[in-house]
């Protein structure tokens, strides 16, 4: 039976169904698909096809249909089989991968602790990087699909670092290094792992520089999402003379703008952001197709802005800056050539920010503020370029994730000898 | 002459610091607040194997002394910081410029319109 996409669905104004008894993370991916419910609860095969470009940078749409496609096969009664489809796709990124990975886990999870039969199947796609690719990631762990598994040769070429966040694993101690800074050696150590198979290794400033990078992003999630639920994945890719690194951080649970939302209108925090908001609102930018949602998602990356600082005197509000100010060096070391070149994106609820070099954080003249406004004057009384600040109206994720592309040069390397 | 402190960041791990809260945590337990007032020097000592600090850590730390120094120089004639010129090439100066321009911005909101 080959069910498109389309008929598993159709549009209808339901609240979405949270079932006690799930986990939080799958009710949240169910919630992102509101208004739009299975088809029939008589399917039995649960069909969904991934989309040829399945990447949370360049096609969340496609990106977010797909998993929360996935994730209401929870809410159909009938449904024993999940297929999933890959045949077609021709580009992907690790985010969204990742992320698809994790629903598909916590779906087996939900039939698990409904005593539910689930049988998981899938079609790998033709091209054979991609198959490579995923075969390395784990979604074919995932749907433990047997005959596809690696051999053990196999395995030993392909490298992913994984590591998700524990409640149990948080320590009381400072003394000692907390489970995110462990995660974070632990992703230096893999990139390590991988590059001293060409006898090289990253230079202590490089190795820093990904710390701090990361290192931001971690500590965001933790303290904005409200859920000790964080997952960073990395993969290098050392097959080409570029050696390409991808890196993926999601969350669940509160959206970068919910966590400003959420607090009273005359908090500091609040009131740092609303001049910006209101003032594009009033300007009907909000009619012209951006949400306040979006607005505020941009305000929040603006240096020294942050839903935690209390009064003048705090001095949250520099992660965002860290995050664009290290894609940025990574835009600067590499050169286009018309090829691939860095990409990033950040999708937290309904609004995706793509960057790719065209706008640059930058220090006010006046301010020292640093300031990125997407737009080509840099100036925040300018509306954000639609195209790189987008709604995604109805489709969310409940969340917050961040996918980067990135090569790491000669300029980030040493020579190292493993002879 | 004004009293000399000397904090080990090897005291709270390594040998990567990142993160506010560790960096409040670890400017608690070490008293940060009256050692300002009472010192005319804190010197922080940087473990030899450290290879990363982040600017939220620093921040968490020691943003509360940038604030109230309110210049550059007011705070590092109060900070110093003991590391090898590798550490200070490969990730403290540029930690340390981050956070310190970063703590010297005044707060204001960001511009555009105001409610009436």
């Amino acid at each position: 039976m080959f069910a498109l996409s389309a008929q598993n669905f159709r549009k209808k104004q339901t609240a979405p169904h949270v079932h006690v008894g799930r986990s939080e993370s799958l009710n949240l991916v169910i919630r992102g698909a509101f208004g739009r419910r299975p088809f029939s609860n008589r399917l039995r095969e649960w069909k969904v096809i991934v989309p040829t470009d399945f990447s949370v940078i360049r096609n969340p749409e496609g990106f977010i249909d797909t998993v929360t496609e996935i994730a209401c096969m929870a809410e159909a009664e009938k449904a024993q089989t999940l297929y999933i489809d890959h045949s077609g796709v021709k580009s992907i990124d690790l985010a969204a991968e990742v992320v698809l990975d994790r629903v598909v886990e916590d779906l087996i999870s939900d039939f698990g602790r409904r005593h539910k039969p689930l049988l998981t199947r899938g079609k790998l796609p033709d091209d054979k990087n991609i198959q490579t690719y995923l075969r390395a990631i784990g979604l074919i762990d995932a749907l433990k699909i047997k005959s596809h598994l690696l051999s053990d040769e196999e395995l030993a070429g392909l490298k992913v670092f994984s590591r998700q966040s524990k409640a149990a694993a948080r320590l009381n101690r400072i003394d000692v290094t907390d489970f995110k800074e462990a995660v974070l050696l632990r992703l230096v150590d893999y990139l390590e792992k991988c590059l001293a198979a060409h006898n090289r290794a990253l230079n202590a400033k490089a190795k820093a520089e990904l710390i701090e990078y990361a290192g931001e992003i971690l500590g965001n999630a933790e303290d904005h999402s409200g859920m000790d639920d964080w997952t960073v994945v990395g993969y290098l890719d050392t097959t080409n003379e570029v050696h390409w690194c991808d890196l993926a951080i999601f969350n669940y649970g509160t959206t970068i703008a919910q966590s400003f939302e959420a607090l009273p209108p005359d908090s500091f925090a609040r009131k740092s952001i609303e001049p910006y908001v209101e003032g594009h609102a009033s300007r009907g930018v909000i009619r012209m197709g951006r949400s306040r949602s979006d607005l505020i998602t941009v305000a929040a990356l603006q240096g020294n802005i942050s839903s935690k600082n209390r009064t003048e005197a705090d001095t949250r509000g520099r992660g965002s800056v860290d995050l664009i100010e290290f894609f940025q060096r990574m835009v600067d070391s590499f050169e286009i050539n018309g090829g691939a070149h860095p990409e990033m994106a950040i999708l937290s609820g309904s609004t995706h920010i793509y960057f790719d070099g065209t706008y640059r954080m930058k220090a006010d003249a006046q301010t020292g503020r640093s300031i990125i406004a997407f737009n080509a004057e840099n100036d925040l009384m300018i509306p954000p370029d639609s195209l790189h600040v987008r709604d995604l109206g109805r489709r969310r994720f409940n969340g917050c994730i961040i996918g980067i592309r990135f090569p790491i040069t000669d300029a980030q390397l040493v020579e190292v000898n493993n002879g | 002459m004004a009293e000399v402190s000397s904090v080990k960041l090897r005291d709270f791990g390594g040998p990567i610091y990142v993160g506010r809260p560790k960096g409040e945590a670890a400017r608690k337990l070490l008293g940060l607040d009256s050692l300002e007032k009472s010192c005319g020097r804190i010197s922080v000592v940087v473990p030899s194997d450290a290879y990363a600090i982040n600017s939220s850590f620093l921040l968490g730390m020691i943003g509360p002394a940038i604030k109230r120094a309110g210049n550059r120089d007011a705070f590092f004639s109060l900070y110093a910081f003991e590391a090898s010129p590798e550490q200070y090439d490969a990730f403290l100066t540029a930690a340390l410029e981050d956070a310190v321009s970063h703590a010297l911005v005044e707060n204001k909101p960001l511009p555009g319109k105001r409610r009436r």
